[in-house]
């Protein structure tokens, strides 16, 4: 019987012995790290396996003479741009250097020449490393890696519980994500954090901007209401890795909280989550509201599952829905804010956002003092694009069971406000010059950061910044003659 | 043995523990030794030491002490539990000293003359670097294991075997997945010292990119006081 042994143990050691791989892609570590393939000053640059391809972000003001304490595996040798053997744990020179421009990259290890390009480029560049595929429901535990390039912001790198989100977006292949900032590893242990320069927050959104085909409409649209109240979103665009692989253009955006908000235990906030006729009040749900759903209608603020908060939204629905003219126009502006309601009806008016008067639109009431306002979400359907990116007329005008109402009854003189209003705007924010120096900032701005190329390659899509802005130029000029026109014959 | 430990001296030692560099195909060796004892008529406690070698027998793998309990619920059904504290030379050469506990539950029954099926349940619970210094003390990583196994009985005190084994793996900071895939074909070798199990075995990694092929040879002895 020994023998027998002996024959198969010799066997094994002719038929197997350890081998070993070189790995760019490598899974992550219990610690949620990925294996060191190049670090510049204790930023790792990101791989994309897809692309073969390390990038690494960097300020305009290093572009020059660009010096970097470099790290890489202990056992490799690492050749940049064909010429410059880099020293590892050493600060090493890596001459001028362009944005996006695909230098050569080598790498030896073992017996193995890996040849990869390495880009730097001038985007914030994002990294979340999960074990998990990321899904709708529940968060999957991830690491974030934030490295700026333009900021000068230390890069961020904690752990965050992520999820998809959205409705029909959940379909697209490029996913948008909702993620919030952890102590620990544990998915309960939310923590508040902050990213560029905006203010901490427990929840942020990484929109996938797929169907948007100039990729800035939610951004402009934010930054122009946000000279019109003090209720905006921040947002700031960047490129997502999740693990090994690049997922394109991303814009990193505040979420609507209870601390950005500064909510208290008296505030109350409703979302419209569909276009239905609960959300356009021309119906009101027949049975009480309570929980977390009334028909369309979503309970935000507060938590439901701890406190039911629909009394006043459920009179408010009732007085737009169902009350009779007269007490509609005694009670509306006790319950809504007026300029707030005009602003938002001017601002839809403007940008074509049909989508906004049923659902992505909040009705906030901060404490019982006070009257709802709305919020502004998810503009994608905007200025002249469809949510499906289908081009829309200029010429259209969209309303809902609240501003018919108030149009039609003329509520506490409201069409001469609105006139009056949009007078005003049209010289100012709303110039016809303000309007299109924002798209034109933002589109350059990515223009800048090579988006076209990267989406394109990554997405295989037809994104094209020049055709796009010149149609959203064309329209807004368009738009405004008509509103210049319908506003005047109000 | 000697020529065993032959064989692992001619073997070049390749050392290399960067990430980047991942372990494709292994092979490695299994020994260890059993003291068995009948506490009551359906109860046993088992004494075991068990040291394991990888990267061509050349590094050591894991050095195990374990101590066990099995009760005999009637013919057919086991019950039983180990406490193993164990080192770990991981392949990215660092080490750990774990403890983990198993849980198992076992079936057995007789197919046909000389044919046995044998199934084992186990739970097990590891928790790495528990009453150390380490930063990641008492992390714990739990496993759910199904084996199912036909024994033929041969003439001479031989029993010949195959088993194969799926590990589901149960991390705190992610998605319960099976990770392990593991096949052994042995003989369990009855004689007057005891009991000798040889086999050979092929473990394969589940869901990863690069898995681990991993074939191991297996010696074990087990002497029942």
């Amino acid at each position: 019987m020994s023998k027998i042994v002996y024959i198969f143990l010799s066997l094994f050691l002719v038929v197997s012995c350890t081998k070993k791989t070189v790995i760019l892609d490598g899974e992550p570590t219990p610690g949620f790290s990925l294996p060191l393939i190049l670090n510049l000053n204790g930023k790792d640059c990101f791989y994309d396996d897809d692309l073969n391809l390390l990038k690494y972000p960097i300020s305009n003001n290093e572009l020059q003479n660009f010096q970097a304490l470099v790290k890489f595996q202990n056992e490799a040798e690492v050749l940049f741009n064909k010429q410059i053997s880099l020293q590892n744990n050493h600060v090493n020179s890596f001459g001028d250097l362009e944005y996006h421009k695909p230098y050569d990259l080598q790498v030896k290890l073992l017996d193995k020449t890996l040849n990869l390009k390495f880009i730097f480029t001038n985007l914030t560049l994002a990294r979340v490393v999960t074990y998990d595929d990321i899904k709708n429901d529940p968060k999957s535990l991830a690491k974030l890696t934030v490295n700026y390039a333009n900021y000068p912001i230390p890069s961020y790198n904690k752990y965050i519980g992520i999820e998809i989100r959205g409705k029909s977006s959940v379909f697209n292949d490029k996913k948008s994500y909702g993620f919030a900032p952890l102590q620990t590893k544990a998915l309960k242990d939310v923590s508040s954090s902050s990213f560029f320069n905006f203010e901490t927050n427990h929840k942020w959104a990484l929109d996938a901007l797929f169907t948007d085909k100039s990729k800035v409409r939610n951004k402009v649209c934010f930054e122009l209401w946000s000279s019109l109240s003090s209720v905006s979103i921040e947002s700031e665009f960047l490129e997502l890795f999740v693990n090994n692989k690049s997922l394109g253009l991303y814009r990193l955006s505040e979420i609507y909280t209870d601390e950005n908000l500064n909510l208290s235990n008296n505030s109350s906030m409703h979302e419209g989550i569909d276009n239905s006729t609960f959300t356009k009040f021309l119906e009101l749900p027949a049975n009480m509201p309570s929980g977390k759903f009334w028909a369309d209608w979503e309970q935000v603020y507060p938590d439901p599952s701890e406190k039911d908060s629909w009394d006043d939204f459920y009179e408010l629905s009732r007085l737009i829905t169902t009350a009779s003219n007269a007490e509609f126009n005694q009670k509306i502006f006790d319950q809504l804010d007026i300029n707030n309601t005009i602003d938002y009806y001017l601002f839809m008016s403007l940008c074509d956002g049909y989508d906004n008067l049923g659902k992505n639109w909040f009705f906030l009431k901060k404490d019982q003092t006070q009257k709802f306002k709305i919020l502004l979400w998810d503009l994608d359907a905007t200025w002249g694009r469809t949510s499906q990116g289908y081009t829309r007329s200029y010429n259209k005008t969209n309303e809902n069971n609240l501003f018919s109402r108030l149009l039609e009854l003329n509520t506490n003189d409201f069409r001469n406000k609105v006139k009056n209003r949009w007078e005003l705007l049209r010289s100012n924010q709303f110039s016809e010059a303000t309007i299109k120096a924002l798209f034109e900032s933002n589109l350059n701005q990515l223009a800048n950061y090579n988006a076209e190329e990267l989406e394109n390659t990554k997405w295989n899509s037809n994104f094209n910044i020049q055709a796009e802005k010149q149609y959203i130029n064309s329209w807004i000029s368009n738009r405004l003659i008509f509103l210049d026109n319908y506003f005047s014959n109000l | 043995m000697k020529i065993v430990v032959q064989l692992i001296l001619m073997i070049p030692i390749l050392c290399l523990h960067a990430q980047q560099i991942k372990t494709t195909q292994d092979v490695g060796a299994w020994m260890g030794a059993t003291l068995k004892y009948d506490l009551t008529k359906d109860l046993d406690l088992s004494l075991s030491q068990d040291i394991r070698f990888q990267e061509s027998l050349s590094e050591l793998d894991k050095y195990i002490s374990e101590i066990g309990l099995s009760y005999k619920i009637n013919k057919e059904f086991r019950i039983g539990g180990e406490l193993r504290y164990y080192i770990n030379q991981k392949r990215d050469e660092t080490q750990s000293q774990n403890w983990r506990y198993n849980l198992d539950f076992k079936y057995r029954t007789k197919l046909i003359k000389h044919l046995k099926f044998r199934y084992r349940l186990r739970h097990q619970t590891a928790y790495e670097n528990l009453f150390t210094a380490q930063p990641n003390k008492g992390e714990s990583k739990s496993a759910i294991r199904n084996r199912v196994g036909l024994f033929y009985k041969l003439k001479n005190h031989h029993e010949l075997y195959f088993t194969t084994e799926i590990f589901r793996t149960i991390l705190y900071y992610r998605k319960p997945y099976f990770s392990e895939l593991r096949f052994v074909v042995g003989d369990e070798i009855e004689t007057k010292y005891g009991q000798f199990d040889l086999s050979f075995g092929y473990e394969r990694e589940l869901n990863s990119l690069y898995p681990l092929h991993f074939m191991f040879t297996r010696v074990y002895y087990t002497f029942k006081l």
